[in-house]
């Protein structure tokens, strides 16, 4: 039993030794990635108290229990300050439950398989960009499931992307703006598209969409509601070089045309209400060298909602909500334990107003996925937080079964949270089976680059 | 056959209008197919603060009432210049995706813009006339493309009808739409496929609106091609090829005497008869390609049309025997002037517009600087966006010094010449200190080689001989914390007949989803000659409140 071979202690003993030593090796008991390798299962690399919130706590909390403000101390070292704040302050409440060990059913199985077959053929050109042994861009997968510094943490992130582990999603969207005390002062509905020009492994063509070799992927979006929001879209297309930014088109109801827009402002709040800004939106969120200062400063395990989260099952995917001031701030969330993961801080070089000092993003090391992150104002005070909500779909009787989905399958993207810690706004958003205009959700849909992703498109769909 | 086509058009929109009452703001899927009605419910005060009326509607006759002879369309002491409101019904419609697909087709969407508006400022303020909107709005005969009824003072039209048909890199847009290109904002440089209506408010409606509720749609049929897969290998992203054709010329629509807004005197009656049956037998047509090239957008357009305002002249010869034709110069008592001479009487004059064909060739190019250099000043530069449009229209006919003069042998005769119109902007986001949102800066020059935005001549005495028209706008838009509150402010100062100056500073709330309010101020200072300078007679305070249901 491990229990006996690794005491009390040992696994806290061992991210700080490794922490101190400068050394990132995912796997405790033995290399990660070995052991997802042979059967997907992550469980052998991890002694018990890794793997179970109930042995973590010594019996204290267990799956299905509720953190609240009376027993969030007990994992207070496992969440981050601002999560614990709204456990604790704000009577936000987060549902536990146990651990899930089956790694095909934490990311994409294509991106998994992609991850497992191209293990070794990647190197980090002298550009500081991800390329083939022999100079191509990346074929697909996670180039660094076992990444050595937070540089390849960040790079892998930004490769997929929080909502791109597939070859294109599109995602039929709600948002929620509420005040601090949680009332809702305005809603938004849009389609968010992602299609991916490189790494590709499931759409044909494949490893790459010709002609775009030279782009990471292009993202499109398109409000429908409200009225005087209906018919804005735009359209994003990230380069590979992660030194570039985007470049950005937009069409505006109020101008009828298409017109190029800087996409540099990466700290602003896209439409009235919201708490979040474009950079909050992945591990980096912007191109990986327009920040800087690197560094790991965390290791170990931490509290997430990797998966749990499917909301179908509720009426029109609406998740209950709980705590705020109205009690109806907060989507109720489930969160595991996370065996091991990495913290990663970086600082906003690139951006000299940057109204953020720094940034720090939690990876699972299983996945590669950085499912939260928290922004620093220049104060070093906590500014903004993103939380992701994800899980593996599986359909059951009484589900509102997304259209066209298979009856199982790994979303990359369900609910999250985005929160202001200054102003206490919340931005509530998730995806519904259905937004104002007919719009649905899909994932590797070859139909999504010409319906959403050209500015044909984009003029076509803007109103 | 147009009469029922424009009918069963606004039953169409009626009926859609009523389904709004059960069904607004909401998606509804039907057998499949999905229905979305928003609705926007709207009203505009506009209180003058000119502190003078509008010379230009017979004022200048020391008119003290509008039965006093000449009068009629005087706004004399006039507080209101607008108070307006309006309905906009937006219906979208989704083919459900199975029977799309049995069209053989990725997409079938349709969409519906219906759009009432109402003023009833002459019924508040005894100072402004009552405008029949049919007899001066000119109307013209053959009209009824526009799918539009205006009588009085209000006016129902289908700003928008359209289906769009798409499959793979194909698009197809056919019905009532608006085409528009360029990357200038508040002014026309590649924006010159559709005219524009300037009856539903101020010439200066609140800039952020630009011109999208005054560009009148027209019936198009549009196809667009998505090139860029084909033309990557020359470097090219994003390219598109667009092409379209429109039987529907529509002109400018201008506004009627009487009008707060009026900038041509009263007595002039705009007969549109002759010169719109004329032109609307032509079509519209054109092709634009586009993409991007080494970071840089551009586009190559060509557009043909009639001309928008047109050259304007006497319906007739104006003189018979050396005597005004009374057919030209009728007497009018209730509108006239004393055009003729002091003691002969209080006539009008009747003047109509011809819309000759023009072809625009033009192009655009846009740039934005990378915020990426550090060398001393460059924060000057960093994140920058550049733009440029220019277009050059051979042979464009104008009003010209002598088309309207009596004595002149030229009377009634154009004045043609190419004109360049060129536009560049700079464009970029500021943040002042880290705990406001970013301002947007923009700054823009506008240069016209032979007239002003409304084709204005201007190489003529009246207007200083100074044929080139210079333009620069500079606008800064500071959203507040959680973009709640919004300042913006405009200033265009332009340099002919002594120069005019106009500024439109703006404060925009939006405390939820629903509502929105706006409070801007319309100032604008120069001489009638100038550019601007006639809008001082419409200075005010515009407060707008807008609700979506």
């Amino acid at each position: 039993m491990h229990i006996i071979r690794y005491g009390e202690g040992w696994t806290r003993r061992h991210f700080l030794s490794q922490m101190g030593k400068g050394v990132l090796a995912a796997g405790v008991l033995s290399p990660l990635i070995d052991v997802i390798g042979r059967n997907g299962d992550c469980s052998a690399a991890y002694p018990p108290e890794l793997l179970s919130i109930e042995a973590y706590t010594k019996g204290k909390l267990k799956p299905g229990d509720v953190l609240t403000a009376d027993n969030v101390d007990l994992v207070k070292d496992l969440l981050d300050e601002v999560a614990y704040w709204q456990v604790k302050n704000d009577k936000r409440e987060i549902n536990l439950i146990a651990t899930e060990t089956d790694v095909s059913k934490l990311i994409a199985k294509p991106y998994l398989e992609a991850t497992l077959r191209n293990r070794g053929v990647h190197q980090v050109g002298p550009d500081g960009n991800v390329w083939t042994k022999d100079g191509k861009p990346w074929i697909g997968g996670n180039p660094f499931p076992d990444a050595k510094n937070a540089v390849e943490l960040l790079l892998q992130n930004a490769l997929t992307s929080s909502t791109l582990y597939y070859d294109s999603t599109s995602c039929a969207s709600k948002e929620w703006e509420t005040n601090a005390d949680g009332d809702v002062d305005y809603t938004y509905e849009y389609i968010f598209v992602g299609y991916r020009t490189v790494g590709r492994t499931t759409l044909e063509p494949k490893p790459y969409f010709p002609g775009h070799e030279g782009q990471l992927r292009i993202n499109s979006s398109l409000f429908t509601s409200p009225e005087d929001l209906s018919g804005n879209s735009s359209l994003e297309i990230w380069s590979y070089d992660q030194h570039k930014l985007p470049k950005a088109h937009a069409f505006s109801p109020q101008t009828k045309r298409i017109r190029s827009v800087p996409d540099y402002a990466r700290f602003e709040t896209g439409v009235p209400g919201a708490a979040w800004f474009s950079s909050d939106s992945a591990g980096a969120g912007d191109p990986v060298y327009t920040w800087g200062n690197f560094k790991v400063v965390g290791h170990g395990p931490f509290l997430a909602a990797t998966h749990g989260n499917c909301h179908f099952g509720y009426p029109n995917w609406e998740v209950p909500l709980v705590g705020g001031k109205n009690g109806k701030k907060y989507f109720r969330t489930y969160m595991e334990l996370v065996p091991e993961g990495y913290v990663v801080e970086l600082e906003p070089t690139g951006y000299p107003n940057s109204p953020y000092s720094k940034k720090r993003a939690w990876f699972d090391a299983r996945t590669g996925i950085a499912p939260l992150i928290v922004t620093y104002d220049r104060e070093g005070k906590p500014f903004h937080q993103s939380e992701w909500f994800y899980d593996y779909a599986v359909k059951k009787p009484g589900m509102e079964w997304p259209e066209g989905m298979p009856d199982e399958f790994w979303a990359s993207y369900l609910n999250m949270h985005m929160f202001d810690m200054k102003s206490g706004r919340m931005s509530r958003m998730g995806i519904l089976p259905r937004i104002t205009g007919g719009y649905i959700n899909s994932i590797d849909d070859p139909k999504l680059y010409y319906e959403f992703c050209t500015l044909n498109a984009i003029r076509r769909l803007g109103r | 056959m147009i009469r029922y086509f424009q009918a069963a058009a606004l039953f169409l929109c009626g009926l859609l209008c009523v389904a709004t009452a059960a069904c607004a703001n909401d998606s509804i899927t039907v057998f499949g197919d999905n229905i979305r009605i928003q609705n926007v419910a709207e009203t505009d005060w506009a209180i003058s603060t000119a502190g003078k009326s509008n010379s230009y509607n017979s004022n200048f006759q020391n008119c003290t009432a509008h039965s006093q002879r000449g009068c009629g369309l005087s706004t004399n002491g006039n507080s209101w210049n607008l108070m307006a409101y309006r309905l906009d019904t937006m219906i979208g419609f989704r083919l459900r995706q199975s029977q799309a697909d049995a069209l053989g087709l990725d997409s079938v969407e349709a969409f519906v813009h219906s759009r009432f508006w109402s003023d009833v400022a002459p019924y508040v303020d005894g100072s402004l006339p009552a405008i029949n909107a049919e007899g001066f709005r000119q109307r013209y005969a053959g009209n009824g493309w526009a799918a539009q009824v205006a009588e009085h003072e209000y006016e129902w039209d289908a700003a928008e009808a359209y289906v769009d048909l798409h499959r793979g890199p194909l698009w197809m847009r056919l019905g009532k739409q608006q085409i528009v290109y360029g990357e200038e904002l508040g002014i026309q440089t590649l924006d010159q496929v559709d005219s524009l209506d300037f009856r539903r408010h101020s010439l200066f409606n609140y800039s952020g609106l630009e011109f999208s509720d005054a560009r009148i749609g027209e019936w198009t049929a549009r196809t667009t091609y998505d090139a860029s897969n084909l033309l990557a290998p020359l470097h090219q992203d994003n390219a598109q090829i667009s092409t379209w054709i429109s039987p529907d010329f529509q002109p400018d629509v201008f506004l009627p005497g009487g009008s707060p807004y009026k900038a041509n005197p009263a007595y002039f009656v705009l007969e549109n008869g002759n010169g719109i049956s004329r032109a609307r037998h032509k079509l519209v047509y054109g092709a634009v390609l586009e993409s991007k090239m080494f970071d840089v957008d551009w586009s190559l357009n060509f557009y043909s049309t009639p001309e928008h305002v047109g050259w304007t002249k006497y319906i007739a010869a104006p003189l018979i025997g050396g005597a005004p034709d009374p057919t030209v110069f009728p007497i009018d008592n209730f509108r006239g002037a004393q055009i003729l001479g002091a003691g002969n009487g209080y006539h009008e004059a009747i003047v109509t517009r011809e819309m000759p064909r023009i072809n625009i060739y033009g192009g655009m190019a846009s740039y934005t600087i990378d915020p990426v250099y550090h060398f001393p000043g460059s924060i000057l530069l960093n994140g920058d966006q550049i733009k440029a449009s220019v277009a050059y229209t051979p042979g464009k006919a104008f009003t010209g010094p002598n088309t309207l003069n009596l004595a002149s042998p030229d009377v009634n005769k154009p004045l043609k010449v190419g004109e360049i119109n060129m536009a560049l902007d700079l464009e970029r986001d500021v943040r002042w200190i880290e705990g406001l949102p970013s301002a947007y800066l923009f700054l823009e020059y506008n240069f016209r080689s032979r007239s002003d935005l409304f084709d204005d001549y201007l190489a003529q005495p009246a207007y200083g001989n100074h044929h080139n028209f210079n333009l620069a706008v500079i606008g800064i838009t500071q959203p507040l914390a959680s973009n709640k509150w919004t300042l913006v402010w405009v200033q265009s100062v332009e340099g002919n007949a002594g120069g005019s100056i106009f500024e439109q500073p703006a404060v925009l709330y939006k405390p939820d989803s629903h509502q929105e309010y706006r409070v801007f101020w319309n100032f604008a200072t120069g001489t009638n000659k100038s550019y601007l300078g006639p809008s001082r007679y419409m200075d005010e305070i515009v407060f707008a409140a807008i609700y979506k249901f």
